[in-house]
């Protein structure tokens, strides 16, 4: 009983979601990804480093996108470059969203001085710019994609945090998390049971921002070579791209299609964010 | 830096001589220290001295560096913050037109786009293809005398940075704009404005887009470090001498102390930003005070 609950109440989100134009777009864009970077070894004709023709070929039947200067397929690349770049967007995204909605929860439920102190610590964060402090930390350690991850994470969750705690005030006076109270709920009941849950929807949407985010930052990184030149993900597409004069060349179809498809990615997660957000207004 | 030092082929007596003019034979609290005290010490503050480009400190180079990134930054922000309050609040009160959705679209898909990747596109269309904009500029045509020529030179060299942002910040400030003017229009003080038969002029510019400028410029300071970030890699692709470029430059020798210098006064542009957006509340909104 309690699974097929659990199930219902998930596809009566689904249907929500799916209503407008807008979250149909977006959960068609993010499907769509999803798929290409699961099943990346069907979908992509070749394996992303194979030599599989002359270098420097241009778009055909055999090789869609052309090949680079050592003749790997360039469509297979970006079919497999969709898993490195998913994978840093969702992490980052969710690493900034389990932050940024503690310290939110916690400074609106607690408020005083502990709320206080985490809301300056929001702003101390909030004014770090990300990509100075990327390439710092890029030259000092040895590049890795985890490391990136994490401090994409760690520094991109105080625009959650703000939004949270200014939801959690306002929840917080209504009466029936007083009823929980009285009831003889805990602090960490009430903010794990009853507040939460009514938070999700918001944090989404907060949090598909970030992921967007650290999708585009990190492959700035990538791009302007201090990121893992051996990950392939589409910000390296991009760097190889370049650095092997696509751009004088006149070969559009090696440059365009990997900043595309992080747009592509940006816009689809975005769309599905705004999705899942009109749950949380539908509800309350 | 050490291990860089160490791996290289200096003389063991070059190397001695190397570490103690940098002060790297000291311990690491030592070195902090002197780190600090060479920053607060000395007016002004020269930040320690650049590894790669020795007899000058990190202030030179920051110094430099910093109009040109003040310039890039203020002129984009210039064109298209004001531009996108005014398109945004022209969509908010045509709410629910084709334009509307259709700037709804284009505004989230800028979002998602890569200011590096837009810079590319713009150097392959405007200066490969059509050779109207020099691809990037030159360090060579940095001359410090002001003629005409190279007036004329800076100009033609930044616009297409300048371009490739505002192209990317416009829509999002339209569409920050557009939404609190939603919002605005639905309150009460709108519906009389409305019944005292106020032309629809004076009641978008005057009563509603003064009332929705102000979560505008808040959004404007708490983005600026994205805005930043932004900039610095459009700064890289166009090799625009501003503090991105230097950063990157840095980086690849492995400065230490330049790349520290240039995020410390990154993160100073943000706070200023952000008292500057402070500021500017006490003229938009007279119920603000001291």
């Amino acid at each position: 009983m309690e699974i097929q609950g659990f199930l219902r109440r998930r596809w009566s989100d689904f249907k929500i979601i799916t209503q407008t134009t807008t979250g149909k777009v977006g959960f068609g864009i993010t499907l769509l990804l999803i798929i290409l970077a699961v099943f990346a070894p069907w979908i992509a004709p070749y394996p992303p480093h194979a030599i599989t023709g002359p270098s420097y070929a241009r778009p055909s039947w055999s090789h869609l996108l052309g090949t680079d200067d050592i003749g790997e397929d360039l469509f297979s690349q970006l079919v497999w470059a969709s898993r490195g770049s998913l994978l840093i967007g969702i992490s980052a995204g969710l690493i900034a969203t389990i932050i940024g909605v503690g310290i939110g929860l916690v400074s609106g439920y607690f408020g005083g001085k502990t709320g206080e102190g985490l809301m300056r610590l929001t702003d101390t964060v909030l004014v770090l710019p990300l990509l100075p402090l990327l390439i710092v930390i890029a030259s000092i350690f040895p590049s890795s994609v985890i490391l990136v991850i994490s401090v994409i994470g760690l520094l991109s969750w105080p625009a959650t945090s703000r939004v949270i705690r200014s939801q959690t005030l306002t929840l917080r006076s209504r009466s029936f998390v007083d009823a929980c109270k009285l009831s003889g709920m805990s602090d960490t009941e009430i903010m794990l049971k009853v507040l939460l849950p009514n938070m999700i929807p918001l944090a989404v949407l907060y949090g598909v921002f970030a992921a967007v985010n650290a999708v585009v930052i990190e492959a700035g990184l990538d791009f302007i070579g201090l990121g893992s030149i051996n990950n392939l993900s589409w910000g390296t597409m991009l760097y190889f791209a370049l650095s092997r004069n696509a751009l004088l060349r006149g070969e559009w179809w090696w440059f365009i299609p990997p900043g595309a498809l992080i747009a592509v990615l940006g816009i689809g997660f975005i769309l599905l964010g705004y999705g899942v957000e009109r749950i949380g207004r539908i509800r309350s | 830096m050490v291990n860089i030092l160490a791996s290289s082929d200096l003389l063991p007596e070059q190397r001695q001589q190397l570490m103690q003019q940098l002060g790297l034979n000291q311990p690491l609290w030592v070195q902090f220290v002197q780190y600090v005290h060479q920053t607060l010490g000395t007016f002004p503050p020269n930040f320690g001295y650049s590894f790669a480009h020795y007899p000058l400190t990190v202030w030179q180079l920051v110094s430099a560096a910093l109009p040109w990134t003040l310039l890039l930054v203020g002129v984009s922000q210039l064109i298209s913050w004001p531009l996108g309050i005014l398109f945004g609040a022209w969509l908010g009160w045509h709410r629910g037109s084709k334009v509307d959705s259709l700037m709804f679209g284009i505004s989230n898909f800028m979002w998602g786009v890569p200011s590096y990747w837009l810079a590319t596109i713009l150097i392959f269309v405007f200066a490969i293809e059509l050779k109207v904009f020099p691809p990037a500029l030159s360090s060579s045509g940095l001359a410090s005398s002001l003629s005409l020529a190279e007036v004329y030179s800076i100009l033609s060299h930044s616009f297409l940075p300048i371009l490739t942002l505002v192209l990317l910040n416009l829509p999002q400030h339209a569409l920050v704009m557009r939404n609190t003017m939603v919002t605005v229009l639905d309150e009460d003080f709108i519906m009389a404005a409305k019944a005292r038969g106020l032309r629809s002029r004076t009641l978008i510019l005057g009563h509603a887009a003064r009332n929705a400028l102000l979560p505008s410029v808040t959004n404007l300071a708490l983005s600026f470090g994205s805005i930043l970030s932004g900039a610095y890699l459009v700064e890289i692709i166009y090799s625009y001498p501003g503090m991105g470029y230097l950063i990157e430059q840095s980086a690849l020798v492995r400065d230490y102390p330049v790349l520290e210098g240039v995020f410390f006064f990154s993160a100073i542009l943000v706070i200023v930003a952000n008292i500057l957006a402070d500021l500017a509340y006490v003229f938009l909104d007279p119920r603000v005070e001291f």
